[in-house]
């Protein structure tokens, strides 16, 4: 099965959304999950705020088990933080086919230090299923809808343009 | 004049040219020079401006101005970020990710 590498803030804009069938069991369904331990002590951290973001993260947890769970060495050269510096080096070290992050302000560097792992951001993934038949357009709209409402992405201009894409669909 | 400055010309409106003019008798320098110098820190500004950053980058999704152009406004490593996610609106890259 197709490997993926998730950093938190993709797997937080995933978890927030509970309409079936939620992205986040898809997103299990569909890829081999993998994880890096940062990555999963991230979302324990976030997962005991009350707010939208720590309701997501426990969602989350929930859905891992041991086995979507690696440790794996950082790359201290590495300039950003621990959670997305282990996933870089977890999607590296295992040649895993899909990187998935919501990071928009350091994707050009996460891009460059990934080796043969292809980047994907949410509403990317949301897209590719669209394409995949397991989620019609207008289904992605209202995830994406969600996640844009709760991560306050209203303003990037990235987020509309695949939000349009998916409504000329 | 050296050669990396470009003459232009433009209409302003009176007010706005005799304040420069008035501007650049206190500071012992020129019209030109307080054109430049305000020039500059509105580019400057402006694209410290998060709205206008997502402007300029839609601009570029939009191919309505160039990689180059884009590097120019908002540097090297904030259009490296737009130019990762440009390519993640592409629909053979998410063909291709449907596909995997």
């Amino acid at each position: 099965m197709t490997e993926l590498v998730a950093d938190t803030s993709a797997l937080v804009s995933l978890g927030i959304v509970t309409s079936e069938p939620t992205p986040l069991r898809l997103l299990e369904a569909e890829y081999d999950l993998l994880v890096p331990d940062e990555v999963y002590r991230e979302l324990e951290e976030l997962a005991s705020y009350e707010d939208d973001h720590g309701r997501a993260a426990t969602r989350i947890l929930d859905r891992l088990g041991d086995d979507h769970r690696q440790s794996v060495e950082l790359d201290h050269e590495f300039p950003l933080d621990d959670g997305e510096n282990a996933a870089v080096s977890l999607a590296n070290e295992r040649g895993s086919n899909l990187f998935l992050c919501d990071e928009f302000n350091s994707l050009g560097l996460i891009h460059a230090s990934l080796a043969d792992t292809r980047l994907v951001t949410t509403p990317t993934l949301l897209s590719s299923f669209t394409q995949r038949g397991l989620l019609t357009a207008a289904e992605t709209v209202s995830v994406l809808d969600s996640i844009t409402a709760a991560r306050s992405w209203d303003g990037n201009s990235y987020v509309q343009r695949a939000r349009s894409r998916l409504e000329t669909d | 004049m050296s050669s990396d400055k470009k003459r232009v010309q433009f209409r302003a409106p009176h007010r706005l040219v005799d304040r420069a003019d008035a501007l650049a008798t206190v500071l012992g320098s020129d019209r030109t020079e307080v054109l430049v110098t305000a020039l500059r820190e509105y580019l400057r500004d402006a694209t410290h401006d998060d709205d206008l950053k997502q402007e300029i980058a839609a601009a570029y999704y939009d191919d309505e101005i160039t990689f180059e152009q884009l590097t120019e406004l908002v540097g090297r490593e904030e259009a490296a970020n737009f130019r990762v996610l440009k390519r993640q609106l592409d629909d053979e890259y998410i063909n291709e990710i449907a596909e995997l």
